[in-house]
Formats: C-alpha cells, sequence, structure tokens
C-alpha cells in the first residue's frame, strides 16, 4: 500500500466516526443545526461507497455528482437560515434550483457520471464563497446578528469550513479536469490528498459547530 | 508552439480571472443587500417606536383629560352644592336675624359675598378643567362661544369659521379636547403675549384630515424663547399623540399656525 493511499484511508476515518456518532444523535438536534448534522452524516455514507468502489478500482466519480447538488442544498439551506430576514428566501431557493437542474443537466450531457464534474464544483465553489465572505461580513454587524442568538457560535464555525474548504479547493475544482487529463496517476492522488484533507478540515468545522451548540444547550 | 501554449495558458487562466471577479461581484451585491434590509429593519423599528411613544402620550393624555373631567365633576357637583346650601343658610340667617342686629348683618353679608366669590371661583376652575359645553355642543360650538367671548371682552376682535361640518367627525373624545385645548393655548398666546388687535380661527374637515388655520396680526412668536417652551412642548405633546402636524409661520406681522390631524 501506497503512502498516499494509506493517508487517503486514514482520512476517512474520522469522517466514518463522525457519521456514526451523529447518526445516533440526531433526534437530540436543534432544527438550525440539523442540516449541518444532515451533511456529515450524508458524505459519511457517500465516502464509505466511494472508498469502497475504489478498493475495487471501481470509477467512483459518480459519488462526487450525487454529492455535489445534495452538499450544494443543505449548505444552502443553512446560509438561508443566517440570512433570514436579510436576504429573500427565493433568491436562495432559485439559487439552489437552478444549481441543482445545472448539476443533473451537467452530468447527463456534458460531464458525464465518468467524468471530473469540474464545471459544478467550480460553480458551487464560486457560490460558497460569496456566501461565506458575506457571511464574516454579516457575523461584524451585530444589528444583523440579532436572530441568531446562541447559534451565532456554530455559525462561525461552518462558516470557517466552507471558506477554508471552497477558497482552497476552487483551484482543483476549476482545473481538475487537467489534473486527471495530464498529471501522473501518483500526482493526481496528491492533488486529490490535499483536498481529502481539506474536507476533513471542513467536516472537523462542522462538527466543532455540532459540539459548540450541544455545549449551548446543555448549560 | 511557444505562442500557442501562451494562447492555451490565457484561455485557462483567464475564465479563471473572470471567476474571482465573479466572487468580488457577488459579494458586494449581497453586502449591499444586507445593509438595505438592515436600514429598512431599523427604519420599521423606528418607526415601532415613535409608535408606541404617541401611545404613551395619548394614553397619558387621556388619563389627564379624564383626571381633570373627575375633578371638575367632583367640585361641581360636591364642593358647588356644599357651598351653595352654605350660601342659603347665610340668606335665611340674614333674613331671620338681619333687621333686628345690623351688625351680625353686616357680617353675613360679608360671608354671603365671600361664599358668592367661592362659587364662582369654583365654577370657573370646573369649566376650565373641562367645559361642559363641549360634551353639551361639541368643540366647534364651544370654540365659536369662546372666540365670541373674546371679542366681546373688547380688546381683540376674533374671527371663526369652519368649513362643511360632516367631514369632522370628532367622535372621539380625545379628539374634541385636544382641538379645544390647542385653539385654547393658541388663543390665550395672543391675549397675554402678543399685543394683537385681531385674530382667526379656521377649522377645516375633510375626507382625509382635519385641519386648523390659526393667524393672529400681533408680535409674532419667538419659537426658541424659553417662556414659550411649556405650553408650546404641551401643545406638540398633545397633537404628536394624535398623530399631526403643527407648523409655526412668523408673519410680516403676527404669527400663523397650520395644525393638522389625520381624519379617523
Amino acid at each position: 500500500m501506497s503512502l498516499t493511499k494509506f493517508i487517503l484511508i486514514i482520512c476517512h476515518i474520522p469522517i466514518f466516526y463522525i457519521s456514526i456518532n451523529l447518526l445516533f444523535k440526531f433526534s437530540q438536534f436543534r432544527h438550525e443545526i440539523k442540516p449541518v448534522a444532515t451533511y456529515l452524516i450524508l458524505t459519511g455514507i457517500l465516502f464509505a461507497i466511494s472508498l469502497v468502489l475504489w478498493f475495487y478500482n471501481v470509477n467512483n466519480l459518480i459519488i462526487l455528482h450525487i454529492l455535489v447538488p445534495l452538499r450544494f442544498l443543505l449548505l444552502i439551506t443553512i446560509y438561508n437560515k443566517i440570512f433570514s430576514g436579510y436576504l429573500p428566501k427565493w433568491i436562495m431557493q432559485i439559487v439552489a434550483v437552478i444549481f441543482c437542474i445545472f448539476s443533473i443537466v451537467n452530468t447527463f450531457l456534458f460531464e458525464t457520471y465518468d467524468t471530473f464534474n469540474s464545471s459544478a464544483l467550480t460553480i458551487e465553489g464560486v457560490v460558497m464563497i460569496i456566501l461565506s465572505l458575506s457571511t464574516y461580513l454579516f457575523l461584524i454587524d451585530k444589528r444583523m446578528t440579532k436572530h441568531l442568538k446562541d447559534f451565532k457560535r456554530s455559525i462561525e464555525w461552518v462558516n470557517s469550513g466552507v471558506f477554508i474548504y471552497y477558497t482552497t479547493t476552487l483551484t482543483v475544482s476549476y482545473f481538475g479536469k487537467f489534473i486527471i487529463e495530464l498529471l501522473s496517476p501518483e500526482l493526481s492522488r496528491y492533488t486529490w490528498m490535499v483536498n481529502s484533507i481539506l474536507i476533513i478540515i471542513m467536516h472537523y468545522c462542522f462538527y466543532i459547530a455540532i459540539w459548540k451548540q450541544k455545549n449551548i444547550s446543555h448549560s | 508552439m511557444e505562442a500557442e501554449e501562451h494562447l492555451s495558458f490565457i484561455r485557462t487562466l483567464l475564465p479563471f480571472v473572470g471567476v474571482i471577479f465573479l466572487i468580488a461581484i457577488g459579494v458586494i451585491l449581497l453586502t449591499q443587500q444586507f445593509r438595505k434590509n438592515l436600514y429598512k429593519e431599523e427604519l420599521k423599528q423606528v418607526e415601532l417606536r415613535r409608535k408606541h411613544i404617541t401611545e404613551i402620550s395619548k394614553s397619558t393624555i387621556m388619563g389627564q383629560e379624564l383626571e381633570r373631567k373627575r375633578i371638575s365633576q367632583d367640585l361641581h357637583d360636591s364642593l358647588g352644592a356644599v357651598l351653595s346650601i352654605v350660601k342659603m343658610h347665610i340668606l335665611q340667617i340674614e333674613r331671620k336675624h338681619g333687621s333686628t342686629n345690623p351688625s351680625l348683618a353686616s357680617d353675613l353679608m360679608n360671608i354671603r359675598s365671600l361664599t358668592e366669590n367661592a362659587i364662582e371661583s369654583m365654577r370657573r376652575i370646573s369649566h376650565e378643567l373641562m367645559p361642559p359645553q363641549i360634551e353639551r355642543f361639541g368643540v366647534l360650538d364651544t370654540l365659536e362661544q369662546t372666540c365670541r367671548q373674546v371679542t366681546e371682552a373688547g380688546n381683540i376682535k376674533c374671527k371663526f369659521t369652519t368649513t362643511d361640518q360632516s367631514y369632522i367627525h370628532l367622535t372621539e373624545e380625545l379628539m374634541s379636547l385636544t382641538i379645544y385645548r390647542v385653539c385654547l393655548e393658541l388663543i390665550n398666546n395672543t391675549i397675554k403675549h402678543s399685543n394683537a388687535s385681531e385674530l382667526s380661527l379656521e377649522i377645516i374637515g375633510s375626507k382625509e384630515s382635519i385641519t386648523i388655520e390659526y393667524k393672529d396680526n400681533g408680535d409674532g412668536i419667538d419659537l426658541k424663547s424659553k417662556s414659550n417652551g411649556a405650553g408650546l412642548k404641551n401643545m406638540n405633546n398633545r397633537i404628536n399623540s394624535l398623530s399631526g402636524t403643527i407648523e409655526y409661520n412668523n408673519e410680516v406681522k403676527g404669527i400663523s399656525v397650520f395644525i393638522s390631524f389625520p381624519n379617523i
């Protein structure tokens, strides 16, 4: 087993642990935090399938095609809650619907399920960076965050996770197709290793957000 | 070959620059949207606060008016009745013993005179607190009568006019009292401070609003003067409590005041 392969497997263990842990405690969470927990559980399941396919040398890019629109919907739900009252809900809903339609059309017509869905990932990255940067500006102004109450601390962590992941992986998403086509498999794997580490950072940020919320509920 | 590579690089890089640009524009637009909504939200809160203050002011004034009415009625019914009985008894004693004892008659006459003064003062105070004509004849007739009394007093000629009365629904007691008190305050100010020889009061009713136009040909008013403070403040409070507006204009000779209330 190569080092990169080993790191990739090791990287997945915390994700699975978090998913299983959250699955059993899901009903205890407050409704504000449920989309974050759903996201972590869903990605855990999809990553497990992806890892199994990878072990059997089956193309697992289809998982990415499923993950991207679902992830987008869940993150949009979280941001919709954050911006509630300051951004009309229909804007976010339209953005979510358009993105899902685009993602599905892209999977069937342009970047099919066995190729890297670079366009969808790039667009997702762009939207998420816009939302996370705006959230930082939003959180600075105390007048606008009154409705968030004790959910604010969790939002800071969720938003940081999103910001760290999407800003650094935007390049990978944008040049994803070139990486697969042009780089050697080993170099390409290094790139995905970096990507996996960033996903884990985002997962940890999300998990801390849930943990903070739990602490607030108990105190 | 190198040029082609450069072109390919630029073709890949340029859309990426576009992506970054898109992010920047997106953040700016979203932030502007937040600011806009924050501004709207703040305006809404200011409006709510203003309404709350108006409501408090309205209920305070209403409370004052009710208290005045109660005191006025108590003065008139209790003290007035007692003083009338006292006066009656003095008259009876005067009739019985006045002819036999001139010194007692003189004392009784003094007491009767003092009692009559007390009755008169009591009646005046009671009427000032709550003029009975307002309930009986309405604010317009009461003001017309007040205007007539001012003219009859001789120094100032008071002219009262009102338009189509059907629009003036002064059903709300507080509205009637506010109009009465505000007009009375204006008239009193003219009499006391302005050296005017003429004043005019016009009340115009329409579907949407009730307006009062008041003018005199006196010395005008110094709005910054502290002596005007309390009276004007009271008047402003009363008008604000009914969501009304007031505008003072110093004319070449005298003052004109324009007051408007929404017609409820």
